[in-house]
Formats: C-alpha cells, structure tokens, sequence
C-alpha cells in the first residue's frame, strides 16, 4: 500500500525551501496529485511574490477619503492641500456632477455653532453669474464645513505646467470674466477672500470660471485676503505663460497694471476692471457709436430739410 | 458580508450603500490608475491626467450601474471596464490636444477582453486588494501574517521567521499555506471565477 499523500503544509515547505524529508521526497517524484500540487504552489508563489515586487499593495482599507459624503458619492480628489481638500462626486440619485470642498481648519460640532455659518450659506447659494460655478449645497462632515458647487469641466490654472504656453487672447477674456465675477460679488458685499490660482479654471466651452466661491466660509476664523490684491497676483501668473512671440502690443500694458495693482492695490476690483479693459483693449466706450450715428443721422436729415426748403422756396 | 464580483455589482446598481462603493472604487481605481500609469509615458499623460480619465469612468459606471444589469453571458466585467477606460482615454486626449501623439489606443488583444497587459495588471489588481484586506484583517492577531509574509512572500528561511515569531517552524508553514489558499480562493471569489 502507498503512503499517503503529505499534508499542504509540507508541500509549501518543499515548494519554497526543499526543506522536506526524503520520504517525503520519494512520494512527491510517484504521486501526480502531488506533483500537480506542487506546481500550483510554486506558480501561486511566483505569481504572489511579483505582485508585492512589482504593483506593491493596494491603497489601504480604510483610506483617508471618504467614498461618499451625505447624498454625494465620491469618484475622486480634485485637490488636497493644507487648508481644504476637494472631491468630485456625483449625487447619488440624480447623478448631477459637483465638486465638494472639505475644510480642514475650522469645525463646527453643534447646532449652535452651525447656525451661524448655514445662515451665511444661504447667501452664497443665491449667487448667480455666468463665470462663478454656482453653489449647490453646503454641510458638515464629523463638524468640518463642506461647500458643494457644481462641477466644471476644463483645467484647474494651478495645474498647468510652468512651461506650458497660454494664448493672450485667452488670458485678455479670462482675466476680463474673473474682474467681472469679482466686481459682481463685491457689489453684493461678498468678498470671496481667499482667491488662488487653484480657484479658476478654464471651463470646456471657454469661459473662465471661480470654482471656490465660499472658500473663506469654511475658515471662518482665518484672515480674508483681498481680492483686488490677488487677482492681480494671479492675472501676472498667467500673463507669464504668453510665449515671448506674443508679448507684445497689449502684454506689456496688462503686466504693468497687475504690477502697478499688486503694490497698490485698487480699492475694489471694480477699478482694476476698468484699468484691466482699458490696457487689454476691451474698453471702447458703447457711448461712441451712438454719438457718431446720431451725428451722422442729423446732418443727413439737416441736408434733406435744406433741399426741401429750397424746393418750398 | 459578501464582496463577490456580481453580487457587488448587483448592489451598487440597486441601492449604493457606502462600504459597497468604498470597496468597489478602491479595487477598481487601483487597477485603472495602475494600468493607465503603464501606458501614459506614451501619450504624455501627467498624473493628473490619469486622476482625471479614472474619474470619468468612475462617473460613468455611477451612471451606469444605476440603469445596467451586469449580465455575464452577454461579456465579462472586465471587457466592459476596458472598453469604458479606453473610451474615456480617447475622450480626454482629444479634449486635449497636448497629449495627441502617433500612439494609437492599446488594441484589443482577442480572447483577453482588453490590450496588452489588461489581463495580467486586472489580476494583479485583485490580488493585491486581497493581500491588503487580509493584512488589515489580521492587525489584531499579527503572526499568522507576518509568517506568511516572511516565509512565504519574501521568501525567507522559515527558521529565521520561526524565532523571530517565537513559534515552531512547521506552524509557520501551516500560516504560510493557509494564507496562501486563502488569498487564491478570495481573488477568484472577487472576480466570479474570472467569468464575471
């Protein structure tokens, strides 16, 4: 009667180690469903051991991002810095696409510490202007404030390479959209207070867009920058990325207004607009075509009550 | 709770619950980010790029799964996740001219449901989603772990692992074949059998 077969274990340690002994040996070279054993084992070792070398292990279990936050389901981080981090999620049952900004300095734990600040979020939610992605919902997660906007799809300014160029032409309208954006919400008493290059982005169908509006809500306590100071900031870091070909002609008028306005700022962005439309070309005044066709109309109408007084004569 | 592939994908499409979709975001975002990383250099993708293309299959399975009754006999999962990245892929270099190049999209390699490599890197995505659960599992009682991990994934001599444990070398052993059958039999399980 044959021996019987060795148990997995022993077999393991013949596959990785040879570490078996010579009965056991002498079974394996006879047996086929051993040696059938065997090979799966050493291909699963093989196989296991350049996964771990080559693909190493998978994000851990229990990752530091959620995959969902109230109704929203999250498919990704958009950003992740000191003072906030950003996901693009979609609503669970309507599937709309929005991106959620989770502020990590500031908590509000109790209803009476949120009060104050849902209040304030009823006013950013009635924001309504063609280049600021429009606030949908706002929150708590475990106390953190979250803002939710509706998701723009283009390319975040801060994550356009240094050495990638940017038409003119583009920076001119975009710079014209985000100093009418901010002008519109000065005008509403709602500075937005904390403005970056990670606050635009270059939407799809052209347009530039503030994609962070309420950023300073999720900070309270923190200081509110102002905006008339860095949106010139921003504006030069961008005319930076105009190829030496293209800086003439207006560039050089653009670049001198956001130096002049960041060591001076402008007392609001409604100023630096005129002086940004102005140096970009964009300023001809509308009063000017009327004026003109008015002038023309009543010399041609002027003309023709000469003759027909000349004809009643 | 049963994580199986269809059984997973039969729950995100009826209600989302949050441990499904954390389980399933985290399998499938590794095998794409890291099948994507294979082949970016020659599209010049950055790793946003690759952020942004992952997500937008992510939004389209969201989409998807809510309206979609994953049938295996009409094609595997795996085809389908192929199919949807790649589409995805060429949606985001064509928005963006940066990354047009001469390079065509990966073709589809027959009988693999995907382009070269799809397969292999799948796999390995599952196993390595199988290695980091079980590892996580065993935080609390760590030797049956770290005895495979030594012995059996770093193949070192299973004496040495033995006194460094404090325990014989066969227990080790046993750890190690345990663990081993154990991570096969929860891959295959993930992926229906390879058939899902």
């Amino acid at each position: 009667m044959s021996e019987p077969c060795p148990p997995i274990d022993v077999l393991y340690a013949l596959a990785s180690e040879d570490e078996a002994s010579q009965e056991v040996r002498q079974h394996v070279a006879t047996c086929d469903v051993c040696q059938k054993q065997l090979a799966e084992i050493e291909s699963q070792t093989t196989t296991m051991r350049q996964v771990v070398a080559a693909v190493g292990p998978a994000p851990p279990v229990n990752s530091a991002h959620p995959t969902a936050i109230g109704k929203y389901v999250i498919v990704g981080v958009i950003g992740d810095d000191a003072d906030s981090v950003c996901y693009r999620g979609l609503h669970s049952l309507l599937h709309a696409e929005v991106s959620i900004l989770v502020g990590k300095k500031f908590k509000a734990a109790t209803p009476s510490e949120q009060e104050p600040l849902i209040s304030t979020a009823r006013v950013l939610l009635g924001v309504e202007q063609p280049n600021i992605a429009r606030v949908r919902d706002v929150g708590f997660l475990d106390g953190a404030p979250y803002i939710v906007h509706d998701y723009v799809t283009g390319r975040r300014m801060d994550k356009v390479p240094a050495d990638e160029p940017l038409a003119l032409a583009a920076i001119v309208r975009g710079g014209n959209e985000l100093l009418a954006a901010l002008e519109s919400l000065h005008r509403r008493g709602l500075p937005h207070g904390q403005l970056a290059l990670r606050s635009l982005v270059g939407a799809d169908d052209g347009r530039l867009l503030v994609v962070d509006l309420g950023r300073a809500w999720l900070a309270p306590r923190e200081p509110i920058r102002n905006d008339a100071l860095e949106a010139p900031l921003i504006l030069h870091q961008l005319l930076e990325h105009v190829v030496p070909v293209e800086r003439k002609g207006c560039w050089s008028s653009l670049t001198q207004v956001c130096r002049q306005a960041a060591a001076t700022p402008a007392p609001t962005p409604a100023i630096l607009w005129q002086q940004w439309r102005k140096a970009g070309g964009l300023a001809s005044s509308p009063m000017w075509p009327l004026i003109l066709a008015l002038t023309i109309g009543g010399a041609v109408m002027f003309f023709f009550m000469l003759i027909a007084l000349a004809f009643w004569l | 709770m049963d994580t199986t592939h269809l059984s997973l994908l039969e729950r995100l499409g009826s209600a989302q619950s949050q441990e499904d979709w954390d389980t399933f975001h985290r399998i499938y975002s590794h095998i794409l980010r890291s099948y994507l990383g294979g082949i970016a250099r020659t599209r010049r993708l950055q790793d946003a790029d690759i952020d942004e293309v992952v997500q937008n299959v992510f939004v389209n399975l969201v989409r998807t799964l809510g309206s979609h009754k994953h049938d295996p006999a009409r094609g595997r999962f795996r085809t389908w996740l192929y199919t949807l990245t790649m589409n995805a892929l060429a949606d985001h270099c064509e928005k963006n001219k940066r990354h047009e190049s001469n390079q065509p999209l990966p073709p589809e390699v027959p009988g693999t449901g995907g382009g070269p490599g799809w397969e292999d890197n799948y796999e390995q995505g599952l196993l390595s989603e199988v290695l980091a659960k079980m590892k996580a599992e065993h935080r609390d009682d760590p030797v049956p772990w770290r005895a495979f991990e030594e012995q059996y994934l770093k193949g070192r001599k299973a004496k040495e692992v033995a006194a460094e444990l404090g325990i014989s070398v066969a227990l080790v052993y046993q750890h190690a074949s345990r663990m081993g059958k154990e991570i096969v039999a929860r891959s295959r399980a993930i992926d229906g059998g390879g058939n899902a």
